[in-house]
Parts: C-alpha cells; sequence; structure tokens
C-alpha cells in the first residue's frame, strides 16, 4: 500500500530524514514510535505533500507521489489526522465536514450520515462553530473529516495528545473500529503500549532515522534493542 | 452640533463607510486566504474610477461604467495574481515591495494618462437632486451608494456562508495547506479571490466617483485609510472589514466635521483605541 523508499526531507536548510524506509501494508496499521522533535511529523508530512521530500521514493498503491501536491495525494485516497488536530476553527462542524466531499456533492448526505452514526456527537454540534468544541470533540472531528474523503489509508498523527484518558479510550476503540473496517492505518504514537495493542508493526524514529522495527511479539521480547530511543 | 447636522454626518459615515467596505472586504480576504498584504489595492480603486469614467463617457450610461470597470480590474487582478504574486507566496518582504512598486506605477500611469487634475464622474441621472433632512438639503446620490454598499455586503456574505466556494474560502483563511490536505486544489481559488477583490475596489471606484472624484494620489490616501479597516476590524473576517469600515467612516466623517484640522487624527485614535483594547482587532481570530 504504501513504501518509503531512502526518503530525505529538508526543513529549509536543515537536514531532518536521513533516509527514512518503511512501509504500511493494505489494511494494517503501522505506528511510528519516538521522542519529541525525531522528524514523526516531518515524515507524515513528506508523506502528504505538505513537505516534499529532498530525495528518495514514496511509493502509494505503486505510483512514486513524491513531488505530488497534497490535494493530488489526498484525491488517490490519502488522508490526514493532523498533529494538533488542525480543524476550521471558524467554521461549523458540519462544514469542517463536507470540505472533504468529492465533487461538489454537497447535497449528498450518505457520507454525512455514516460519520454521524460512527460520531453521533458530531451531530449533536453540527452547527456549533470549531472553535468551541472540546479538545475530545475537535479530535473526533479532525478524524470524521479525513473519513469524509473516503481513502484507503489514513496518517493520524498523534490522536491522544492533550486528551483526558477517558477519552483517549473512546477514540482509541474508534480506531480500532476504522482497523476491523479495512482501512490502511500509519500512527505516530508516544504511547507504546497502545501502539504495541493496536499496530500489526512498529517502527521507532531516532534523529531522522528508522532505528527499529518489529511485530508487537518482537517488540516485546527485544526491548534491549528500543529501550534506549524512548522512555516507556 | 445639531440634530439635523448629526443625523446628515451619520448618514454620510454609512455612505463613506460602505465606500470603505467595498475596498475592505477584497483587502482583507486577500490578506487571509494568500497572506498578502496588497499595497496596490488602493489603485484597484482609483483606476476603477477612471476606467469607469472612461466607458460612461463613450456610453452615456454610470452602470455599463460601473459593470465595465469591474470587469477590466477584475482581469488586471487575475492577471496580477497569475504573473506576479503567485510566486511570492510566504516572502512577505519581496512582496511588499512588489505590491507597493504597482501602486507607484499605477499611480504614474494615472498621471500620464489623465493628469494631474482631479476628475469627477457623472451621476446616474435618477439619483440626481436632493431631499430636504429636517431642513438641509442632502445629496440622494449618498442613499444610492448606501443601497448598493449593503446590496453588495449581502451578496458576499452569501457567498461567503452559502456556497462551497465560500466555506472553500473561509476554511483556506483558517488553515489553507489542511484545505488542500482534504483533496482541494486550493490555489486554483487564489486567482479568484484577487479577481473579486479589484472588482468590488473598482465598483468602489465608480459610485464614489461622482462624490470623492478620481485624482493622482487618491489611491494612496484611499488605501490607508482600508488598511485602517482591517486594522480595526481583524483582518481575514468579512464581518469585521464591514463593521471596521463603518467605524472608521464615521471617525472620518465626524473628525473633518468636528475637527476639520485633525481628521485623520480621530482615525488614528480610533485605531491605537481599539488596538489597545483588542489587539488583534474587532472581530479579528484569537491567536491560537
Ligand atoms: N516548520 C519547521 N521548520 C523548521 N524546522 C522544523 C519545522 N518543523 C519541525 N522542525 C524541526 O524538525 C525536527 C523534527 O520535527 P518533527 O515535528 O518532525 O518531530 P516529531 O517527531 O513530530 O516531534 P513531536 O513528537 O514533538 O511532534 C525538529 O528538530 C524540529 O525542530
Ligand atoms: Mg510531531
Amino acid at each position: 500500500m504504501l513504501r518509503l523508499n531512502e526518503v530525505h526531507a529538508h526543513y529549509g536548510e536543515s537536514h531532518i530524514l536521513h533516509g527514512v524506509s518503511m512501509k504500511v501494508e493494505k489494511g494494517s496499521v503501522v505506528a511510528l514510535l519516538g521522542r519529541n522533535g525525531m522528524g514523526k511529523t516531518t515524515t507524515i508530512h513528506a508523506i502528504i505533500g505538505f513537505n516534499p521530500p529532498t530525495k528518495g521514493e514514496i511509493l502509494f498503491n505503486g505510483t512514486n507521489i513524491n513531488g505530488f501536491p497534497p490535494n493530488k495525494i489526498s484525491r488517490m485516497g490519502m488522508a490526514l489526522v493532523p498533529q494538533g488536530r488542525r480543524i476550521f476553527r471558524s467554521l461549523t462542524v458540519k462544514e469542517n465536514l463536507i470540505l472533504g466531499f468529492r465533487n461538489n456533492k454537497i447535497k449528498d448526505n450518505h457520507n454525512l450520515e455514516r460519520i454521524y452514526e460512527l460520531f453521533p456527537v458530531l451531530q449533536e454540534r453540527a452547527k456549533q462553530l470549531g472553535r468551541n468544541l472540546s479538545g475530545g470533540e475537535q479530535q473526533m472531528l479532525a478524524i470524521a473529516r479525513a473519513l469524509m474523503t473516503e481513502p484507503e489509508m489514513i496518517l493520524m498523527d498523534e490522536p491522544f495528545e492533550g486528551l483526558a484518558p477517558t477519552i483517549i479510550k473512546d477514540i482509541g476503540l474508534k480506531i480500532e473500529e476504522l482497523k476491523n473496517s479495512g482501512l490502511s492505518i500509519l500512527l505516530v504514537e508516544q504511547n507504546i503500549h497502545f501502539a504495541a495493542k493496536i499496530a500489526d508493526y512498529l517502527y521507532i524514529m531516532n534523529k531522522g532515522e528508522i532505528v527499529y522495527g518489529g511485530t508487537p511479539e518482537q517488540f516485546h521480547s527485544e526491548e534491549d534493542q528500543w529501550k534506549r530511543f524512548i522512555e516507556i | 452640533m445639531e440634530l439635523s447636522e448629526i443625523v446628515i454626518q451619520t448618514l454620510n459615515g454609512i455612505s463613506y463607510g460602505l465606500l470603505l467596505f467595498l475596498l475592505a472586504a477584497g483587502l482583507s480576504l486577500i490578506f487571509g486566504l494568500m497572506g498578502i498584504i496588497n499595497l496596490a489595492h488602493g489603485s484597484y480603486y482609483t483606476l476603477g474610477a477612471y476606467v469607469g469614467l472612461v466607458i460612461i463617457q463613450m456610453t452615456g450610461n454610470f452602470f455599463v461604467g460601473l459593470m465595465g470597470a469591474a470587469v477590466v480590474l477584475a482581469l488586471l487582478g487575475i492577471v496580477m495574481e497569475r504573473f506576479f504574486f503567485r510566486k511570492l507566496y510566504k516572502r512577505e518582504l519581496d512582496q511588499v515591495l512588489l505590491t507597493f512598486g504597482f501602486a507607484y506605477l499605477f499611480m504614474d500611469i494615472n498621471k500620464w494618462i489623465w493628469g494631474g487634475v482631479p476628475r469627477s464622474l457623472p451621476k446616474p441621472t435618477f439619483l440626481e437632486g436632493s431631499i430636504s433632512i429636517l431642513g438641509e438639503a442632502f445629496p440622494i446620490y449618498r442613499f444610492g451608494i448606501i443601497v448598493i454598499g449593503l446590496g453588495i455586503a449581502v451578496l458576499l456574505w452569501l457567498f461567503l456562508e452559502k456556497t462551497r466556494t465560500g466555506v472553500i474560502i473561509r476554511a483556506g483563511v483558517d488553515d489553507k495547506e489542511m484545505v488542500s490536505g482534504l483533496g482541494i486544489n486550493i490555489k486554483l481559488y487564489f486567482s479568484g479571490i484577487f479577481a473579486l477583490g479589484a472588482f468590488l475596489a473598482a465598483i468602489g471606484g465608480v459610485i464614489g466617483g461622482p462624490i470623492i472624484g478620481a485624482y493622482p494620489g487618491l489611491d494612496f490616501e484611499i488605501l490607508v485609510l482600508a488598511l485602517a479597516v482591517v486594522v480595526v476590524g481583524g483582518l481575514g473576517t468579512l464581518k469585521g472589514a464591514f463593521w471596521g469600515s463603518l467605524l472608521i467612516g464615521f471617525a472620518e466623517t465626524f473628525g473633518k466635521a468636528i475637527f476639520p484640522d485633525f481628521a485623520m487624527f480621530t482615525i488614528y485614535v480610533t485605531m491605537a483605541l481599539i488596538l489597545i483594547f483588542k489587539p488583534s482587532g474587532l472581530l479579528g481570530k484569537e491567536e491560537s
């Protein structure tokens, strides 16, 4: 589904990613772990096209999308739930959602109904402005907005950041539901316990390089290999 | 001040404020969506007035001149966005220099073609004459400005609130990168919003023409007022541009009436007061 080959990325002059290679199989959940500032978000931004790689290949369903604009990558079936949620604060919940519709299908309510079933609270708040939602509601909106584009694959950048434990549990269940529906997910996460529980494969990133990769079973038995790169 | 004068100055303030709104709305939306402060925006106003004058003289019809000038300036806006500003997104200093350069260029072109003498535009005949308000004469034409200005404000509001394009533009003001991440080619909307801004400014230039006229230097005078509006109202919001325009319109007309020698002073005081109590402007986005 998604494969990164020797991806390098820069912000201006600073070289952030140093040859990142990883892959996400169709229908699987892959977690990307690592301390703050190690290049996880930079990887996500390289994939979605916000900050295209300076070198290397990003193959999405076999097509090298390196250099494609984000709108084109999105239309190929890739969606983003960005770090910090980035919902449109001056738009209503419903307006946030309909932006994801393709081809002016503003009157087609089918997608919207499906999304409201998954996140009933968004229907209750449909007319409220994004800025007036709680953190948890904003996160649900960010996930719902991504789903509105009917993606094959979704990039989630720290979806639990800054949320209360009960809400983390709610959203965790939704993510598992999405996994079970067959969506491919690349999940950036700080909480290794949750990541090891939901993911089929885990990568650890350190200073712009992948320093570990393994299944949850390997991950548990090979603690000595990755312990120095993250806090437990 | 007598009551009649207060009423008349209030009406003047509203009509002047609505003229400013036509300018400030575009300035504010262009900034909101693209991050460009277009210092050539006042030039769209004066160019609109001159082009409108030429077409009115040719056709003898005010409204043909109005629409003609608006369309010509919209095309100019598209050309400027497409061939110049598009290359300068996120390069603030270059943008300031380029837009300022254009403003001077247009001023010189205007001076060269039309000379330094102020020109006045004719009114449409059915809006000539005046009516009496509490014993004082008030030109009917100013009501015309109020009606057109309010009409355009309502249309703009409907466009931004009720259409998908409007939703996309407002989302782009919030976070245009994220809009593109949802599969929308936001750059397609940049030319459109430039065209709209220039279109509205030209309408302002033509309908303001019978009162304010057109003369070299007007572009900068009106630009300063429009900038004051967006500072007061907050950048990137239509509502802010609307209420900011009315406020600056009032400050300008009452300022001129009460302290004729310090008209600009009242505007600066208004700006300073707003900025002290609400640094992001009346309806500006809160810092996040
Ligand atoms: N827009 C930017 N301009 C310049 N440098 C940046 C920018 N964004 C991130 N960086 C730098 O790139 C490096 C990697 O940042 P990145 O955001 O990818 O880290 P991260 O792993 O996502 O961290 P976190 O867990 O805190 O989100 C950091 O050193 C950061 O300072
Ligand atoms: Mg990050």
